[in-house]
């Protein structure tokens, strides 16, 4: 690579720094102004105006700041909801920080404990919800197993055969464009038309990718 | 000129420097106005179709949902605001090749004041209002343009000599673009005309250009390869348990039609077939697509083409030829301006080569330099200064959180295991479901595809556990006896079901007589989808209350509500509305009506919207009052509006309906006719007028009356709204006494879960 070339991917490679830190600090300001909304109907007790606050600062999510935050406090409100038996309320916040939480996963899943905490009573609250009053606590119990295994993390998809399709398909469409380059580039000789190596690299890297990215589509 | 001068002038003139500044600032206006979650069109079901890369509605766009799947892995904001920012990057990338081939193209590189201007136009193709809205939402067309960009880069490189190679590149690029979104496959004619017209010279280092021959069979490997990524569906749709898998391509036949888009390929050719119609669609979309900016930038663009042909005649032919596919294929049976991007890329092109010319016509005046490149300059500032001033307000006030606080309620107070027959919101929902995670105990099934002859997929038990699926519903031949059979056994077995929809509007392909089960289940789907919603949410008010506060909050700061987002906001409450009067709980509607009222008058009660927007209003005014029986009142809104704009067909069919509810009939028959008048083969209002004639006259003038239609529609050319018609001949025939539940009502069943 030429020192221009690798001045200019130098370059470019910053400018993306730069565009990720204007992201997250745009991200927190915004989740901070839903924070700060969230605490005001807390406060008067307008708890479904405080979980669409809470839910919204946390789709400007940040693995730091304003977001996490959030979701302590949406968290802490559904446990004092619980305190004081007011379930429905509890449930429908469980409902919104589960949500948001899983709604920000990447490569991980943020917040897993509290995800996993909020699975653990939504399934009651629905058991409850469906066997009605008169069912007892091990009937609401076993109904809840039930629906757990629906709300259970591991029905999200984990993420190793997504990256190796992606990286398989990018793969084998970057080599076919340096095959392309190197068989049809320009001859060697001037103005001779000359005979060109088969490019074997780029072909060899094309049928690598080709089959990863098919193997891991097949997979994920 | 002294040195300061010269080397400020240099620095203007800087042509990379320019470039850069202008793509980054519009990748920061995009990321700044970028939706923060789910939208309202398309971008849900992409956001889940690009995290799970899966098989999105026709064709797929594979290549699309690999591209996005990159950035679900910034581990910043949640899945659907990523999304958006693909589309920002996308067109950000769009704006800067645009600058990369006009530099390419353009031959005077010693004006330094002419390379500036021509890229003076870059920040207003930015900031249009379609480029800037697909790349502010979760949509194919960014990716679509950034793709057509490159190709006419590739193009430019060939013809400039730098080797054979680059139109390679063209071909496997073209491959891919064709993978992102399929329409780029219309335009293989002018691909082929590069390729077998183009006599680019030879290249630089003197070797002749290959034969044709071989350069096409080259091509045509190249490009096979690069489609190939087409492979994607059938791949994934062997797996199970994908959230969408719009066709369950698992067979050669059904990715076929897949990806050529068979069930809507009637629609698309319509516009052929309907030639007396081309004359009012092009109007229409020249109105919608003009401006007084189109007219100031006319002649620049009819500079830049006519420099264009001067020098690279065959670039010229092909930029005309993209426009006029474009807007021959999508004009007919497409509204937004997204699918017309390729157009405006290619206007702003040509307006940016006339800008270029402009400049070098300031050289050659001997205008200063420093004032020519200042002049360039204050043009790109005014593009970004005014109209992306305006994106961004549009932006803050337009959507923000407004979709998901709309859905999220629908899900989170169903009861628990419920399912949901759906259609309209079906990707909002299936968002929900799957990025949010909603309710995984619910549900969602979509209802149409499940209608539609290629679309036919078991109704797999394991995408939905909790639903009940007997192994002989795979035994039922009849469609229609399979689905009603469906829905039936899980009502008995206490499943909670949910019509989201009208199952009666929306077959589109009829495949035999429908049963008598179906039709009562389609009748019944009809009087309740209404209730879905309001039932669903349980605490009417409190749902009324949470999206009032949520418009108040925005509208407060902006002291007016949007136009499209009032449409929605109507659209969703509406059902709510209409429970809530038929509980007699007129005062909440009266509240209503009021915020809808303030937020678009504003608080000095005059109307703020624009003129053609106010005829909405009066539309959904006229709606709500005809809903509240208030038939006096609802008829002065709609003779406000069929004199407003006496061609809009819609306002005739809510005027039938207000003469048909006050027990008019022969004025409802007549307003009723003008709508058929201007919209003939328009299904909706032939249903309409038949059961009309069934109400007022006898039930066979209406069976008569389906069944001329019926024969008018398939002599026309449209076969399957002839069959609908048909088939609609047994909703007239259902006797009253029919409507009963086998199983217990599902109203019942509802109110018991309001009673919790």
């Amino acid at each position: 690579m030429t020192s221009r070339s690798k001045k200019k991917l130098m370059f470019f490679l910053g400018c993306g720094a730069v565009y990720l830190i204007f992201l997250a600090c745009l991200l927190e300001h915004r989740a901070g102004v839903e924070l700060v909304r969230a605490r005001e109907h807390r406060a008067l007790e307008n708890f479904t105006a405080a979980d669409s606050h809470y839910f919204q600062a946390l789709n400007w999510y940040l693995p730091w700041g304003s977001p996490q935050t959030a979701a302590s406090e949406l968290a802490e409100m559904a446990a004092e909801n619980l305190e004081k038996g007011a379930g429905r309320e509890a449930y429908q916040s469980l409902l919104r920080l589960r949500g948001a939480l899983l709604a920000a996963r990447s490569f991980y899943i943020p917040n897993k404990e509290l995800v996993e905490r909020a699975n653990n009573a939504i399934c009651l609250f629905l058991a409850a919800e469906k066997l009605g009053p008169a069912a007892s606590r091990d009937e609401i119990r076993e109904q809840a197993g039930v629906y757990y295994k629906l709300y259970s993390l591991d029905r999200t998809p984990g993420q190793s055969w997504y990256f190796l399709g992606v990286l398989g398909f990018l793969i084998w469409a970057a080599s076919g464009f340096w095959f392309v380059r190197v068989f049809f580039g320009r001859p060697t000789m001037e103005g001779v038309p000359v005979r060109r190596a088969f490019p074997l690299k780029p072909a060899l890297f094309f049928i690598f990718g080709y089959v990863l990215w098919v193997v891991a589509m097949s997979m994920a | 000129m002294n040195s300061l001068s010269e080397k400020n002038a240099a620095g203007l003139n800087n042509y990379d420097n320019w470039l850069l500044v202008i793509s980054l600032a519009a990748v920061v206006f995009y990321t700044l106005c970028s939706t923060p979650s789910i939208g309202w069109r398309d971008g849900p079901e992409l956001v889940v179709t690009a995290s799970y890369l899966d098989v999105a509605h026709p064709s797929g766009f594979p290549v699309y949902n690999l591209l996005a799947k990159i950035i679900t892995w910034l581990p910043l904001g949640s899945l659907s605001f990523r999304a958006n920012l693909f589309s920002a990057l996308a067109s950000g990338a769009a704006v800067f090749f645009m600058g990369l081939l006009l530099g390419k193209i353009h031959l005077f590189r010693q004006a330094p004041v002419s390379r500036v201007w021509l890229l003076a136009g870059l920040p207003w193709f930015a900031m249009h209002q379609g480029v800037w809205a697909a790349s502010t939402e979760v949509e194919v067309y960014s990716l679509n343009v950034l793709f057509v960009v490159c190709l006419l880069y590739c193009a430019a490189s060939w013809f400039e000599g730098r080797g054979v190679h680059w139109l390679y590149f063209g071909g496997l690029l073209y491959g891919f673009a064709c993978g992102n979104h399929a329409s780029l496959s219309l335009y293989l004619p002018i691909f082929l005309m590069l390729t077998i017209w183009g006599k680019p010279p030879e290249t630089r280092d003197g070797s002749p250009q290959p034969a044709l021959w071989s350069r096409i069979v080259v091509l045509a490997v190249i490009f096979i390869v690069a489609l190939s990524a087409y492979f994607l569906l059938i791949i994934r749709s062997q797996t199970d348990m994908l959230p969408v898998d719009f066709a369950r391509t698992n067979t050669l036949e059904r990715f076929w039609a897949h990806i050529s888009d068979a069930k809507d390929s009637e629609f698309h050719t319509r516009g052929i077939l309907e030639v007396k119609r081309l004359s009012y669609f092009v109007s229409y979309h020249f109105d919608r697509l003009t401006s007084p900016g189109f007219w100031l930038g006319l002649p620049f663009v009819l500079w830049g083409l006519k420099y264009l042909w001067n020098n690279y005649q065959i670039l010229s032919v092909s930029l005309v030829s993209l426009i006029l596919i474009n807007m021959g294929f999508f004009f007919y049976w497409v509204d937004g301006v997204a699918a017309f991007l390729p157009t405006v890329m290619a206007w702003f092109l040509l307006l940016s080569l006339g800008l270029g010319q402009f400049g070098r016509l300031l050289e050659k005046l001997k205008v200063p330099r420093m004032a020519g490149c200042l002049a360039a300059v204050l043009v790109m500032a005014l593009g970004f200064g005014t109209l992306g001033w305006q994106r961004l307000a549009e932006r803050e006030s337009e959507s923000g959180f407004f979709a998901l606080e709309m859905f999220w309620p629908d899900l989170s107070k169903l009861p628990p295991e419920a399912m949901v027959l759906e259609a309209d919101s079906w990707f909002q929902h299936l968002a929900l479901q799957h990025i949010y995670k909603a309710r995984p105990d619910v549900s969602i099934v979509f209802a149409p595809s499940l209608q539609n002859s290629l679309y036919i997929t078991p109704l797999v038990p394991s995408k939905f556990p909790l639903l009940v699926y007997p192994d002989y519903l795979d035994g039922i031949g009849s469609f229609y006896d399979r689905l009603s059979a469906f829905i039936l056994v899980n009502m008995e077995a206490g499943i909670p079901v949910f019509f989201q929809y009208s199952l009666q509007n929306s077959f589109l392909m009829n495949y035999g007589e429908p049963s008598t089960d179906f039709m009562w289940l389609a009748k019944m789907s009809t009087d309740s989808a209404s209730s879905m919603k309001s039932v669903a949410n349980g605490d009417f008010a409190e749902y009324l209350d949470r999206v009032s506060l949520y418009v108040e909050d925005r509208a407060a700061a902006y002291g007016s509500m949007p136009v499209k987002s009032a449409a929605h906001f109507y659209h969703f409450t509406r059902p709510v509305l209409e429970l809530l009067f038929a509980q007699g709980e007129h005062a909440v509607n009266d509240k209503f009506m009021k915020v809808f009222d303030f937020y678009f008058t504003g608080p000095d009660g005059r109307l703020s919207a624009p003129y053609d927007v106010s005829l909405n209003l009066t539309a959904f005014k006229a709606d709500n009052l005809l809903m509240q029986n208030r038939f006096e009142e609802a008829r002065v809104q709609l003779d406000r509006l069929v004199a407003a704009d006496p061609s809009k067909d819609y306002s005739y069919l809510m005027l039938a309906v207000s003469y048909d509810r006050s027990e008019m009939p022969e004025d409802s028959l007549a307003a009723l006719q003008k709508a058929i008048d201007f919209d003939p083969y328009n299904t909706e209002y032939a249903m309409k007028k038949a059961v009309l004639l069934a109400k007022y006259h006898s039930v066979q003038d209406g069976l008569d009356y389906l069944a001329e239609a019926s024969r008018a529609y398939s002599d026309y050319g449209l076969p399957n709204q002839a069959e609908l018609l048909l088939s609609y001949r047994s909703c007239l025939l259902l006797p009253p006494e029919e409507n009963v539940l086998k199983v217990s009502t599902i109203d019942s069943d509802m109110r018991e879960y309001l009673g919790n």
